[in-house]
């Protein structure tokens, strides 16, 4: 590129102060990871240590990241179960449906789960309802995202599958349950960012 | 289990940030309004009548003939738009010749009307008019968009917008005195030349803009613009029309080529990104403690023997440690525990806050109901929230879980003095890192920076005493490659900076002790006395008073100093003065605050200060200031008097995590000695602000994070 343009007009165009402009920019918007990580720049907060509250695991893959991970659960509180990784990532379900996220960038702060725990009681039948979900907006206030949602039909015996739409988007969780009517499987939305999470009950 | 996880977020956020990726993308079917050669919304040279979005902060670098222009520009509100310049003009004619030019400059762009159904959107412009005055021009101009990739813009300009295929002024209608516009005052610039606006010659100019693809834009424009001093000494014109491609390698990344007036080529990159829009908006540091609800809590009791409460402040003490708050104190009466926190991680202090209830909901004993929380400044109490423990069990998976928490939590300014538990004074904290001082648009070079490693430690004997020095060794620079001599006819107070550069490595920046205390409920103080800063010792206090619920505070400071050996080690040269101020500070809402500071300055003038900051809730600040002082402009020297502009990136925006470390920089277009301001550390408003109601507000949503 640079040739190019010398031949057209070697003289004229000054590269060394537009490279200087350049490096200025640089300089005002910051580094790049080596330079973050070299300069200490990083945070000082521990992932808190796991104390699991039983056996089961939790497996979950997030294939915008390409990520994989098992998690453990370490609260119940008020119906809400929370996992946790190893490194500090944590997801929170209520009955099977994702609630919550922490860690994951553009985290999922939290939900109104009640129309989906609902439906998959088979309360709902064809009905729609509405499912209200909160992030943070990039200068971190309370931004809501609502969905109205219901059931959708599915070629597969054991899969539920709903439809949630909004005003510029739509979604669809699938979710497989056991016998006993529990969530084991899952495939869920958490935001425009991640998109979609896979969920995997490994041990019971 | 398997980590992992978080790594593959991490380094998601990181290669976003290293891509300046998170800037505004394209609106659907829309044309990007361009930033032009001067680096203001516009076409090729002139300008158009748009804007572009809210926040968005855009460096452009644009050459041609020898003419290369940096521009910073940021759009202050959704209507008006600011740029800084910086113009290196090769084969300028002087008295004495051709010479190289370097010339600073300021522009407005303020877009009036908005386009809709027929109208057409109308924006006036100002350029150059606190500088020299070499691009000294005003501007009306409308758009319009006439399919969803085709828009026409048409304008009428003045100046040196009015210099090809100038008419007599439309405006001399009202007055005669339209007719001529004043020469350019040869002085020191940096007067605003309001008496020149809109007279003279007037020309007409426009464009057009089609958007060709979602990534190609082509533009041709008709300028009314002849060049009249650097034609033709530097290029010749023979013709008045442009013709440009644009090419979007990303979004807010541009890369412009030209071909101006019949003759030359140019080019021009443009990097925008938007503070509204941070790689990852929730950040990834890890999740917090769950909360532990009491039922299924093993029943704690409040340790009874000293030595058991000893271990259980321990144990409280690192639980927070590893959430990255320091304890400051405890105690438990009643059902209620008081916890003084000193927050060394969150820029958002309501995020400390909602940590450490999350981490007493795990540790207090059950009997416990309450928690007071209380965040401490520099010993100083700022502010003392009352959270009930059921609020915490009960709202920690609402879905309305931020605004009920805040809701419910009582927040008062707290009267007395700390309880600092036993061990935490005296406390010695020491850290190596490395410095970065860039030196931006010195006359004789666009960048100078220095780099190398400091050494600061800090001692604190007791509540709001500190103790704490540093020390810097350049590695790599060129600051000390300045030759300028200073020419000022003031008091060398800070011109002489190139020698302090040039003298000081290593050199001691600060070395100090200071006492910080409250001696009323709404009111901070500080005394430091020491080696203040680079180039000043003495004795500096402050008093602020900020009462609750006002958006105002009132400060006033004073000092006694004395000049410091250009080696700043530890010895004085002779002048010394008497400095401060009384500084006004107001809130002004809508993310703008605004300070006025008025007293004497380090050469011992009298004048104030005003400054205006865009502060972006994640902690990016934009402003600009400017000092007017008692000092003639024909004595202060070029620039007439001192102003610039100042940015602060927070750490935390690029990277994601939690750091309260902020990259910041000032950017003058000349450093001289009047209106200058003694640079103490510590000042109060800036630490005791973050700390109080109205911020934790705007931080709560942080609070559950």
């Amino acid at each position: 590129m640079g040739e190019i343009l010398a031949m057209m007009r070697p003289r004229h165009i000054s590269w060394r102060a537009a490279a200087c402009s350049a490096a200025l920019m640089l300089l005002v918007v910051g580094g790049c990871s080596n330079a973050i990580d070299t300069l200490g720049l990083g945070g000082n907060v521990a992932a808190p240590e796991p104390q699991l509250i039983s056996p089961e695991r939790l497996r979950v893959s997030l294939p915008s990241r390409d990520a994989q991970a098992v998690l453990g659960p370490v609260s119940r509180n008020g119906g809400v179960t929370v996992w946790q990784t190893l490194d500090g990532i944590s997801l929170s379900f209520r009955d099977g449906v994702l609630i919550e996220t922490r860690g994951l960038g553009d985290d999922l702060m939290s939900s109104d789960a009640a129309g989906t725990v609902a439906m998959l009681r088979g309360r709902m039948g064809g009905d729609y309802y509405p499912q209200i979900r909160t992030y943070l907006d990039g200068e971190q206030r309370t931004a809501i995202r609502s969905f109205m949602c219901r059931r959708a039909a599915t070629d597969d015996s054991v899969r539920i599958d709903e439809t949630c739409v909004s005003t510029n988007e739509t979604v669809t969780n699938s979710y497989w349950l056991n016998s006993a009517g529990s969530v084991i499987r899952s495939r869920q939305w958490v935001g425009p960012d991640i998109e979609y999470m896979e969920t995997e009950h490994v041990l019971h | 289990m398997m980590p992992g996880l978080s790594e593959q977020i991490r380094r998601g956020v990181l290669a976003a940030t290293c891509a300046l990726l998170p800037a505004s993308t394209l609106a659907e079917s829309e044309i990007a309004t361009s930033y032009n050669s001067y680096g203001y919304p516009g076409l090729i040279d002139m300008p158009v009548a748009t804007s572009r979005p809210d926040g968005e902060l855009a460096f452009t670098a644009s050459s041609f003939a020898g003419q290369t222009r940096s521009t910073l520009t940021f759009q202050i509100t959704p209507r008006l738009s600011g740029s800084f310049r910086y113009t290196e003009l090769k084969d300028y004619p002087t008295a004495t010749g051709l010479v190289t030019n370097y010339d600073r400059s300021f522009s407005l762009h303020y877009r009036l009307i908005d386009e809709s159904g027929l109208r057409p959107a109308v924006a006036v412009g100002l350029n150059d008019f606190l500088g020299t005055g070499i691009y000294s021009s005003e501007y009306v101009v409308a758009s319009k968009t006439l399919t969803p990739r085709l828009r026409f813009s048409l304008g009428m300009g003045w100046g040196r917008l009015g210099t090809s295929g100038g008419f007599k002024n439309p405006l001399s209608v009202f007055s005669s005195k339209f007719e001529t516009r004043p020469a350019r005052a040869a002085g020191q610039g940096g007067t605003v030349r309001s008496a020149s606006w809109f007279r003279g010659d007037a020309a007409l100019f426009g464009g057009v803009e089609w958007q060709a693809t979602d990534r190609l834009k082509l533009t041709a424009e008709y300028s009314s613009d002849a060049y009249p001093i650097e034609s033709p000494s530097a290029f010749s014109r023979h013709s008045q029309v442009n013709f440009g491609a644009s090419y979007m390698l990303r979004p807010g990344i541009d890369l412009s080529f030209r071909y101006l007036y019949g003759s030359e080529f140019g080019v021009q990159l443009t990097a925008a990104l938007n503070p509204k829009h941070p790689p990852a908006p929730s950040g990834i540091e890890p999740a917090p403690l769950p909360v532990l609800a009491r039922t299924s809590a093993a029943a704690l009791s409040w340790p009874a023997s000293a030595t058991e409460q000893q271990g259980f402040r321990a144990r409280v003490a690192e639980t927070l440690s590893d959430q990255g708050i320091r304890l400051h104190g405890i105690d438990l009466s009643g059902d209620t525990a008081r916890v003084e926190i000193e927050n060394t991680s969150y820029p958002q202090e309501a995020q400390a806050v909602g940590r450490t209830a999350r981490v007493l909901s795990r540790l207090m004993p059950a009997h416990i109901g309450t928690f007071v929380i209380v965040p401490i400044a520099s010993g100083m109490p700022v502010s003392e929230l009352t959270i009930r423990r059921s609020d915490m069990e009960t709202l920690e998976h609402d879905l309305d879980a931020s605004w009920k928490s805040f809701a419910r939590t009582r927040i008062a300014s707290p009267a007395g003095a700390t309880m600092p538990m036993p061990g935490r004074y005296p406390r010695f904290d020491w850290r190596l890192k490395p410095y970065l001082t860039p030196s931006l648009f010195d006359p004789d070079n666009p960048i100078r920076a220095d780099f190398g490693a400091e050494l600061t430690a800090t001692f604190e004997p007791g509540p709001g005493w500190e103790i704490s020095g540093g020390v810097r060794k350049r590695l790599v620079g060129n600051l000390d490659d300045s030759m300028r001599i200073s020419n000022s006819l003031l008091p060398h107070v800070r011109s002489d900076f190139n020698l302090y550069d040039k003298s000081g490595d290593p050199a001691i920046t600060h070395l100090t002790a200071a006492r910080y205390f409250k001696p009323g409920r709404d009111v901070y103080g500080r005394v430091t006395v020491g080696y203040l800063e680079r180039m000043y010792g003495g004795i500096s206090a402050e008093l602020l008073w900020m009462p609750d619920n006002s958006p105002f505070a009132l400060g006033v400071e004073a000092n006694y100093v004395k000049q410091r050996d250009f080696d700043q080690m530890l010895g004085f040269q002779s002048y010394d003065v008497a400095t401060g101020h009384v500084s006004a500070y107001w809130d002004v809402g809508n993310g703008f605050h605004a300070q006025l500071d008025a007293g004497r300055y380090l050469a011992g003038d009298w004048g104030a200060t005003l400054a205006v900051d865009r502060e972006f809730n994640n902690g990016w600040k934009i402003g600009a200031f400017a000092t007017l002082t008692d000092v003639p402009f024909s004595t202060f020297g070029e620039g007439s008097f001192d102003k610039g502009l100042r940015i602060s990136v927070p750490i935390s925006w690029l990277t994601g995590e939690p750091n309260k470390t902020a990259y910041s920089t000032t950017i003058r277009p000349l450093l001289r000695d009047g209106g200058a301001r003694l640079d103490v550390g510590g000042r109060l408003y800036e630490q005791v602000r973050p700390l109080r109601e109205p911020e934790l507000q705007d931080g709560w949503g942080k609070f559950w994070r």
